[in-house]
């Protein structure tokens, strides 16, 4: 007996996989996504970034020579205080800002070389983003929240097939009995679960999670963490996690410091 | 395809929570669609039953008509030519039977009248006409007189009246002329006689010095359609003295009226079609700022630019299909019971119908205008960056990008939409001319709003800070970055000109029409009274009775004979007034002062006391009609002594025309002959009969004419007009105030934060609520500055080259808006930041912080 809000581990295996492969869903695998890179290749490759704002007609550099590597199904870790960057990694990564400088291949494909339209193309179909603020949308349901996503990254779907998908996600998540609750009658670690089904639902490579446990408690944040590990794992999908909690980052296979702009590489705290 | 209708699906989704806030929208969206439905289905109603009914309502395709002669043989023979000819001639008469009188619109009819339709008469036998019916019998000519006559009167069908003295049968009860619209409103109660009885009236002078005799000639052309056929016959007949009229012109002075309100509709059409649009565009605009976090979240999933846009055009198009959709079954249903009371008025038979073309021109114009004023809202929408949902809480969207935009084809919807608009309008108007200058003022009208903007907020950053702290905090909030004071002085100042648009031309049509029905028009008019009568009846309105007002004003004949020295004969007149004058003798009169129901319309009026040369003051239509101007001489033949008199002024006096005089010599010329006496009485109200009975036993000598009545009729027809005016005046004026209402939506999430935050840091409420009263205020006002004159300056231009009446203003109305339209701002405004003020802000400041 699964209690409500508790997520199950069985559903989570089975999110997006449970059928036979004659009926897989494409997710994440639209045809406008390009082709897929070789094995071995690593989801993202930064080297040589620079990334600098004009403030007030000076320049303020914000990113200094950035370089890393994430393979698939790796799990990384940034962190630096406030105001040294992170977030600003984070943004170039998704293809939100461009960098002045360097180069950001991200699932085979690189970054700077990609026009808008071919960002929010390569955005639907590589990435999932986990905010801090969950930032769902009000008006609609947990289940259509988490649809969306599908339905933006395979829009060759049928909308069962959408809501099917949508609802395993959820209940992967521990929200099967949520499905049709709005954002504002769920809690902060539902939100937040929502939110990561969303981000998961189209099997990204690539998951990038902006500090998705700091509006939580730390019980509510250490479930979500946990889930999100271990859909990243099953999916095969790269994480990069930002977070101010040393805690939650030492559960990374690896973690990244950024200090006034400049990354570093940790210890490896997973073999 | 599926993504297609997925993405809709998800757009109205998204939408349902926020429906409430769409009401204004939704409303100003329905009121402009219902106007220009109603207006368009009304137009076209009449339109085509002029069109169809042209010939029956003109009683032929032409009317050729001149009020000193009838036509000459050579002149029949010749309208012969062109098709059927039936005449009539119209003048005013007395009639009495035994001590009761009557004033009478006498219509004689020759042997072919009617030429199209039937006088509605009971007692007029089938197979018989009218002109055989009343042919002279046993040595009496018979009369089909109007029943109220017949009451007025005291007599009953085959009783024995005297017409101008000749006695005549009442052979029957006269219920309606077959032409009856194109006569239009006339003085008396209207009976029927033949030409050959009308030959026989032992006075054929009229009781009033403005009334002629005029003759008309009704034509069914052959093979001819009525324009065509009325350049061939004036060219055949070649004299100017003649007028000729299609049945679209004849439908008499009401048409014209009718023809200026329809204008003014059109034009408050067009306005609420701009206030609309103003409304979806600051509807749109606040709705995307807020929404600003679903589209930075729908971004960061990977939504394309076209995605975002078809998400939330599918909301604009559901709200557009709702407000056009409201506004074309209330444009419809005003349409149906409008018709049968504009056809009352206008005089044409207009059953309740609806004509699918205007409503599909309204519905067209709805929804482009919605299209076209939410599109760069929408364009806006697309280019917000999934980057807000990472640094700030996404309250605003991006400044258009205009060199982008007007550099690719994404302005080229913008383009078609509001060629579309433009093209609808002008079959809306059937005036390019009109939907040309209008769309050009409103585009400058924003350019200027701009400017004005940019000028206000140069100069804010420049002036010193004030020391008063709400005031200060109030320029703050207008000058500083975010500021949504670009989008509420556009569109307050925009809503607020088309305001002052429809008032000022609302308050000149009201003007014309109430100007024109003589309110003060008095209830008893008698003629030929000497000097011991008008004493007695001054001496009965001092006495403070039902008599409230009492004029007597000298009235002489005499003929016009020379024209700056040619004579009258060598003259061609053009118009019937014209005509009338050089008829022979006609009534004058001389006036030291300028009548209050006169208005000058070129030159001066003599000074008070003036004794100089002789002036004359001629009625407007005889500068074209003799074709003088102001210093011409006119040498009048009175009482056999030729008399010149320079011409100082013209004047108008529209539906005086029974009571007033075509020509007024200035004082010292006339006094010196013998003239009777034209005396008005006016009584005081619901006490007009009282006051006949009274006149009739006090002066049994004295034959009073009862017009009041009459006038009263075109007093109530344009009144009705007028009342319309404003009531769409009204609702055009409260349209705009929705939209000034809507506008305060811009920027409300924004000022909810920092006012929320400004009590958070301890700001007192009343404080707040100040800077936010003061800050609206202030932008209201600015918008009120740039808003009156360009409003001011729009309406001169329609009043003077569209509705072609007088320009005036009234400032006490337009000072009533502006501060109302002002306070409403500023009071509005203040309410978008209340909740912000309420007690514990917490559950605002965890929405704002969810945002």
């Amino acid at each position: 007996m699964q209690g409500a809000g508790v997520p199950n581990d069985q559903a989570a295996q089975s999110f997006g996989l449970s059928r036979p492969a004659s009926q897989q869903i494409a997710l994440g695998q639209d045809s406008e996504s390009g082709s897929a890179p070789p094995s071995g290749t690593p989801v993202i490759a930064v080297s040589g970034v620079n990334y600098t704002l004009n403030i007030a007609e000076r320049p303020l550099h914000i990113l200094r020579n950035i370089a890393f590597r994430v393979e698939a199904a790796e799990v990384v870790a940034i962190v630096g205080p406030s105001g040294s960057g992170k977030t600003s990694l984070l943004m170039l990564l998704a293809g939100l800002e461009r960098a002045n400088s360097g180069r950001i291949v991200v699932a085979g494909r690189n970054l700077s070389e990609l026009s808008e339209d071919d960002l929010a193309l390569f955005r639907r179909n590589t990435l999932g983003i986990v905010f801090q603020s969950f930032h769902l949308i009000p008006s609609l349901s947990a289940l259509d929240n988490v649809g969306l996503a599908l339905e933006i990254a395979s829009p060759h779907l049928s909308r069962v097939q959408t809501r099917e998908a949508s609802a395993a996600a959820l209940t992967a998540v521990g929200l099967g009995d949520r499905l049709n609750h709005r954002p504002a009658a769920l809690s902060g670690g539902e939100q937040q679960r929502v939110g990561l089904a969303r981000a998961m639902i189209a099997k990204p490579r690539l998951l990038l999670a902006d500090e998705p446990t700091g509006n939580l408690d730390q019980k509510t944040g250490a479930l979500v963490i946990e889930l999100m590990f271990d859909l990243a794992r099953q999916q095969r999908t790269a994480v990069v996690l930002i977070t101010h909690d040393p805690a939650l980052a030492t559960r990374a296979d690896r973690v990244l410091t950024m200090t006034q702009g400049e990354l570093t590489e940790a210890e490896p705290v997973r073999a | 395809m599926r993504g297609f209708w997925t993405a809709i699906r998800i757009g109205l989704l998204d939408m349902r929570g926020d429906m409430h806030r769409f009401g204004l929208l939704v409303a100003c969206l329905a009121v402009g669609t219902a106007l220009i439905a109603g207006v368009s289905s009304v137009g076209t109603s009449i339109r085509q039953a002029v069109e169809r009914d042209a010939a029956a309502l003109m009683g032929g395709d032409l009317e050729l008509s001149r009020a000193d002669r009838g036509a000459t043989d050579g002149e029949l023979a010749l309208l012969a030519t062109f098709g059927r000819v039936s005449n009539v001639i119209d003048t005013n008469v007395r009639a009495e039977a035994g001590e009761r009188d009557a004033f009478v619109d006498l219509v004689s009819i020759g042997e072919t009248y009617p030429l199209l339709g039937q006088i509605d008469s009971p007692e007029l036998p089938a197979g018989e006409t009218p002109f055989e019916f009343l042919s002279e019998r046993e040595g009496v000519y018979g009369a089909l007189v109007d029943p109220l006559m017949l009451d007025q009167l005291g007599i009953t069908v085959g009783d024995t009246l005297r017409i101008g003295g000749t006695p005549f049968e009442a052979r029957g009860a006269l219920r309606g002329l077959p032409d009856a619209p194109v006569r239009g409103f006339r003085l008396g109660l209207p009976a029927v006689i033949t030409i050959e009885a009308l030959a026989h009236l032992g006075d054929r002078t009229s009781p009033l010095p403005g009334l002629g005799t005029f003759f008309r000639y009704k034509l069914l052309l052959d093979g001819l359609d009525a324009e065509a056929g009325r350049v061939a016959v004036e060219t055949a007949l070649a004299d100017p003295s003649w007028t000729a009229r299609t049945a679209r012109d004849g439908l008499g002075p009401m048409v014209r009226y009718y023809d200026l309100f329809m204008r003014f509709l059109v034009i408050v059409g067009l306005a609420s079609l701009l206030i609309g649009g103003v409304s979806v565009w600051t509807g749109i605009s606040a709705y995307v700022a807020e929404r600003a976090n679903v589209i930075a979240i729908l971004r960061s999933m990977g939504a394309g630019k076209a995605r975002i846009f078809l998400h939330f055009f599918s909301q604009v198009a559901a709200l557009a299909a709702i407000g056009v959709g409201t506004g074309l079954l209330a444009g419809a249903s005003m349409a149906l019971l409008a018709l049968p009371i504009v056809g009352q008025a206008v005089g044409v038979n207009l059953p309740p119908t609806l004509h699918v073309q205007p409503l599909l021109v309204a519905a067209g114009v709805g929804l482009l205008t919605a299209f076209a004023f939410s599109y760069l809202p929408l364009q806006q929408a697309q280019s917000i960056s999934p980057v807000t949902l990472f640094r700030s809480k996404g309250l605003a969207a991006p400044p258009i990008d205009w060199r982008a935009l007007f550099g690719s084809l994404q302005i080229a919807p913008l383009i078609l939409s509001a060629a579309g608009i433009i093209w609808l309008a002008v079959i809306m108007t059937n005036d390019p001319m009109l939907v040309a200058a209008f769309a050009l003022v409103s585009v400058l009208a924003v350019v200027l709003f701009r400017i004005a903007l940019a000028i206000a907020s140069y100069a804010l950053g420049r002036l010193p800070e004030p020391k008063n702290r709400v005031l200060r905090y109030a320029l703050r909030d207008i000058s500083g970055s975010g500021s949504n004071a670009p989008s509420v002085v556009v569109s307050v100042g925009l809503a607020l000109a088309m305001l002052v648009v429809v008032l000022v031309l609302e308050v000149n049509l009201r003007n014309e029409y109430l100007g024109a029905s003589v309110f003060d028009a008095p209830t008893l008019v008698a003629s030929d009274l000497f000097d011991d009568e008008v004493e007695a009846l001054e001496a009965l309105k001092n006495d403070g009775g039902d008599i409230t007002r009492f004029t007597a004003t000298p009235m002489l004949r005499g003929a016009l004979t020379a024209v700056n020295g040619t004579p009258a004969g060598a003259l061609r007149p053009r118009g019937p007034e014209a005509s009338f004058l050089l008829s022979g003798e006609v009534p004058l009169t001389f006036r030291q002062e300028l009548p209050s129901t006169s208005r000058l319309v070129a030159g001066q009026w003599w000074p008070a006391g003036y004794q100089g040369p002789a002036l004359v003051s001629l009625h407007q239509s005889l500068r074209s009609g003799l074709g003088v101007d102001i210093g011409d001489q006119l040498t009048f033949t009175i009482f056999g002594e030729d008399i010149s008199a320079e011409v100082a002024n013209f004047r108008d006096y529209s539906w005086q025309g029974g009571i007033d005089f075509l020509a007024t010599f200035s004082p010292g010329v006339l006094e010196a002959y013998p003239a009777t006496l034209l005396g008005a009485v006016t009584a005081a109200p619901g006490r007009e009969e009282a006051v006949e009975r009274h006149l009739a036993g006090a002066f049994p000598d004295v034959r009073y004419i009862a017009i009041c009545e009459t006038l009263e009729q075109i007093t109530a027809a344009l009144g009705q007009l007028s009342l319309a005016a404003s009531l769409v005046g009204g609702l055009a004026v409260g349209n705009g105030l929705l939209v000034l209402v809507g506008s305060l939506a811009t920027g409300r999430r924004q000022r909810q934060a920092d006012a929320v935050i400004t009590k958070v840091l301890g700001a007192k409420r009343i404080e707040v609520l100040a800077v936010s009263v003061v800050h609206y205020l202030l932008l209201a006002a600015s918008a009120a500055l740039v808003a009156n004159p360009l409003g001011i300056a729009l309406a001169w231009i329609l009043t003077m080259v569209l509705l072609e009446v007088d320009f005036t203003l009234d400032a006490i109305t337009l000072a009533a808006v502006d501060v109302g339209a002002i306070a409403i701002t500023g009071l509005l405004g203040a309410t978008t930041i209340l909740r912000a003020l309420s007690p514990r802000p917490a559950l605002l400041l965890r929405e704002l912080g969810a945002e």
